[in-house]
């Protein structure tokens, strides 16, 4: 699809237009903060804000889901199917969306999860490009702040206040369908302005924090002082977890008589998977009492290095997308640019 | 190898045929269904065991492939799964999902001299490495079986262990850590490195050492045969870690950011589990 | 099982506000009583009934006089599972601030008479007796409550995720009431308890515009130096901050920390 441009008050109108095919989830301010919701109204938008307090992984990895039911004495296990009602999440933003395209890696390789990926491939992703810096976020030293893939639509606001869409899927092409009048077509004339605009944005994200030569410090092993630091002011309370687009842990445990249906019936069993923090002792504890990280450091160190080395070593991306989001939510403090900044000595 | 099945969460039903007392606080399962018999495994590799509304559990198979289903060894750690599995009867049901996880590379072992080092409960996933070497005897060289428990009455497959003593074409050697005058016995007490201390072959390089117990053993294993003249890449140990989904996918296992023992393991050689800061705590 | 299980339910030192969230559970608690036969309960029994031979014992409160750790052991004799419910049974409750202040002073400014007073020391219930489950919550749960029933009905320990509060609060989605540089919200002017605290509660005071109370204790590895540390920086006075970290469990846990 050739570029197109939409103004601010026609993206109003084609918004109430989506609302009426598909369940639209959309940025809304809330508690003072913005959180995605599911809109009735273009104008329950909050379309000024940065990012959202909890990212979109939620929406295809619950926090909390049933994978199947089965009989305590018979077996004969059941899976759950999850809900693929067709939606659309507006307002994806790249950095997101960059941590979406690796936890699909994650979803799909090796053993397909079918919770997950059903749901993926019944929502929409619409992204907003951001142009200018949020808050605690250094998308651009994890390159994280352009996406090629992984959305349907991506806007970006143009100095104009035109807004330019690009399309990212077939899917997002159909979803004009009908609503081209809202938009007009790009022309040679726009090249400038694109330009300009994209220019500025490339110039605002620029790296600043050194992550050159991470992988040769971090395999040479003298990163303990700073795990040893942080041991002495973690909580362990695990928010950073729960609030990082890219970390997809999980527990599973298996429950009886609490069916929906049939509350008290002692045959039928459920399985349930929940958000876990590799930060927890627990997480580690196995039956005997034996815990493979005993430490806090030693926890630490494996959530820093999952990031940092692991997932870059098999998916070839960094595993932090520098949302900034676990710098502001952690209760003590604890701002993993710092730690980028320590480990490579800068 | 793996046949994706369509969704990985979901076990398979079995029934639990025969239940063995091994010793005091291990049994062996038998299982059996239409879908047991047909998976296919190599030694090394883990199953799932599910007991409905009680949990599930990461288990080595102890056993090589035969017709009438498969056999587990648990023993009772006093987890809420191990302890259930240990009240329940035959013709109770479980789940299964597997096999998981890397096998040893027993066809790139082939022309190789083999020793096994079975520490405790180590001995199960290495008895599967055992039964398919005598299964493929002529493709394998001499073979050495070291066995240490805490005490006597801790020996598993005892039957077993004594027929394999009795063949020609292989050596068994058994160690206890201690064991008190009442109940001791003729063979050799002491650590199971003081076996290995004394195993000194001629070519070292012939040999190809398969390892299984707990980690911290593995240090003192490894430095002993290391002092014989075995490098790290010839050992090659079965490591366990806390697991949930087996699939690579819930972090449980994760060695220090860089390792799924699920996925790229659980069967390392000693140099790749050194290589790994915590690999072997 | 041919017969029912006969279950018993017991009030020490406590408001008897966890056995009110029993009730609580409406047409639920019918569907456990189709497993189970309740043969003692004060609260809910018109009938007397008979506290002897019981599978299970359910008990409330905490032990505070000699009298209630008398019956604790008659309890436990005459029943092959004891589980507590509340925050008074696991940790002392709130009764149990006592056990950090003068014990004559404290009953001086609560009686006027204090002929008839025999409270002691605030024991949690596996202080005096083995207890072999507990489900927490000031009050409890009535979800995880039911849980933990079915489970034990069913020969299984009841399922733990061992987790702070921090964890069921952002599945929720909720404002953080702990996040740094941010001013505490006026109505509330304490800190949250919720990254040391157990969870279990469905993260029910956050979720209400509340910070966590901490009422189900301490998590396993709870740091709780640096959450004081951290309340200290946020302006609240030592005393403050020791009054809430020993709100329920000043009668067992060691209160080391709130002197440093």
């Amino acid at each position: 699809m050739i570029p197109r441009f939409i103004s601010q008050e026609a993206l109003k109108e084609w918004v109430e237009h989506l609302i009426t095919q598909f369940s639209v989830y959309a940025p809304v301010q809330e508690k003072g903060d913005y959180d995605f919701a599911k809109i009735a109204h273009a104008e329950e938008i909050a379309f000024d804000f940065d990012r959202t307090r909890m990212s979109i992984k939620g929406f295809f990895l619950k926090p909390e889901e049933k994978l199947m039911s089965a009989s305590a004495s018979k077996g004969d296990p059941v899976a759950s199917s999850p809900d693929t009602s067709k939606r659309i999440i507006f307002g994806a933003r790249p950095c997101d969306i960059t941590a979406l395209n690796l936890t699909d890696n994650v979803f799909v390789k090796d053993f397909y999860d079918p919770y997950y990926m059903k749901r993926r491939q019944s929502t929409i992703i619409i992204g907003i490009r951001c142009t200018e810096k949020c808050r605690t976020c250094f998308c651009g030293t994890m390159d994280s702040n352009n996406p090629l893939t992984g959305y349907d639509i991506m806007l970006t606001e143009m100095d104009t206040g035109e807004i330019l869409i690009q399309a990212g899927s077939d899917n997002g092409e159909k979803l004009f369908r009908g609503s081209r009048h809202l938009t007009r077509q790009s022309s040679e004339e726009d090249q400038s302005l694109i330009l300009k605009t994209f220019k500025k944005i490339t110039e605002t994200f620029t790296p600043d924090i050194p992550t050159t030569g991470l992988k040769a410090i971090i395999d040479l092993g003298r990163t303990e002082f700073l795990w040893k630091k942080y041991e002495k002011i973690c909580l362990s309370c695990g928010q950073c977890v729960f609030v990082c687009p890219t970390c997809w842990c999980f527990d599973v445990k298996e429950i009886v008589g609490a069916d929906e249906t049939d509350f008290g019936n002692l045959d039928k069993t459920a399985r349930i998977r929940r958000w876990a923090s590799c930060l927890y002792k627990d997480y580690h504890t196995v039956s005997g009492g034996h815990i493979f990280m005993p430490t806090v450091a030693s926890r630490l160190e494996n959530y820093y290095k999952h990031k940092l080395r692991g997932i870059p070593e098999k998916f070839g991306v960094w595993g932090c997308v520098g949302c900034g989001r676990c710098v502001s939510t952690c209760p003590v403090g604890i701002d993993i640019r710092e730690s980028l900044k320590e480990l490579t000595g800068d | 190898m793996r046949k994706p099945r369509e969704n990985p969460y979901i076990p398979f039903d079995a029934t639990i045929t025969k239940i063995v007392d091994l010793n005091e606080e291990s049994k062996s399962f038998h299982l059996d269904s239409s879908e047991l018999r047909k998976m296919i495994y190599q030694p090394g590799q883990f199953i799932q065991v599910t007991v409905y509304g009680v949990g599930e559990v990461a288990i080595g198979i102890t056993d090589t492939i035969y017709d009438e289903g498969f056999e587990v060894a648990i023993r009772n750690t006093g987890g809420r799964v191990t302890s259930y599995l240990h009240t329940m009867k035959v013709g109770d049901i479980v789940g299964i999902r597997g096999p998981l996880g890397k096998p040893f590379p027993m066809d790139d072992f082939k022309g190789k001299n083999l020793l096994f080092i079975c520490a405790g409960i180590g001995f199960w996933p290495i008895r599967a490495c055992i039964k398919h070497v005598i299964n493929h005897r002529e493709d394998y060289g001499k073979l050495l079986a070291i066995f240490g428990v805490r005490n006597p009455s801790l020996f598993t497959y005892t039957d077993e262990i004594e027929s394999w003593m009795s063949r020609e074409d292989m050596k068994v050697q058994r160690t206890v850590d201690s064991c008190s005058d009442e109940d001791c016995w003729d063979e050799n007490v002491g650590l199971i490195t003081s076996l290995t201390d004394d195993f000194k072959p001629q070519n070292p390089e012939d040999w190809i050492i398969l390892c299984c117990g707990p980690p911290v053993a593995f240090k003192f294993i490894g430095e002993s045969l290391n002092k014989n003249g075995f490098n790290d890449d010839q050992i090659w140990v079965s490591l366990e870690r806390k697991m949930k989904c087996g699939i690579g996918k819930c972090n449980h296992c994760l060695i220090h950011g860089t390792r799924y023992v699920c996925m790229d393991g659980p069967v390392f050689t000693l140099g790749e589990a050194r290589d790994m800061p915590g690999g072997l705590d | 099982m041919s017969e029912k299980p006969r279950v018993g339910i017991f009030g020490m030192t406590s408001c008897y506000g966890c056995q009110l969230e029993i009730i609580n559970l409406e047409e639920n608690i019918l569907r456990l009583l189709d497993h189970v036969n309740i043969s003692y309960w004060r609260l809910a029994l018109e009938t007397p009934s008979d506290p002897k031979n019981l599978d299970i014992a359910i008990i409330e409160g905490s032990a505070s006089n000699q009298e209630e750790i008398e019956e604790l052991r008659e309890i436990r004799q005459n029943s092959k599972i004891v589980i507590t419910i509340g925050a008074c049974a696991a940790l002392g409750g709130v009764q149990g601030m006592r056990n950090l202040m003068n014990n004559e002073r404290v009953m001086s400014a609560a009686y006027s008479n204090l002929s008839g007073v025999r409270a002691t020391e605030v024991k949690a219930i596996h202080e005096v007796i083995k207890v072999d489950y507990a489900v927490r919550g000031c009050p409890i749960n009535k979800e995880e409550f039911a849980a933990a029933i079915l489970h034990l009905l069913a020969g299984t320990q009841p399922p733990a995720w061992n987790m702070p509060v921090c964890n069921e609060c952002k599945i929720k989605g909720n404002e953080c009431f702990f996040e740094r540089k941010k001013p505490l919200p006026h109505y509330q002017s304490r800190v949250c308890l919720g990254p040391i605290s157990e969870a279990g509660c469905g993260a029910r005071c956050p979720s209400n515009g509340m910070p966590c109370d901490g009422c189900r204790g301490w998590t396993e590895d709870a740091h709780v130096k640096q959450w004081i540390k951290e309340g200290l920086e946020r302006n609240q006075t030592i005393e403050d901050l020791a009054m809430l970290v020993h709100r329920y469990s000043g009668g067992t846990k060691d209160s080391e920390i709130a002197k440093e």
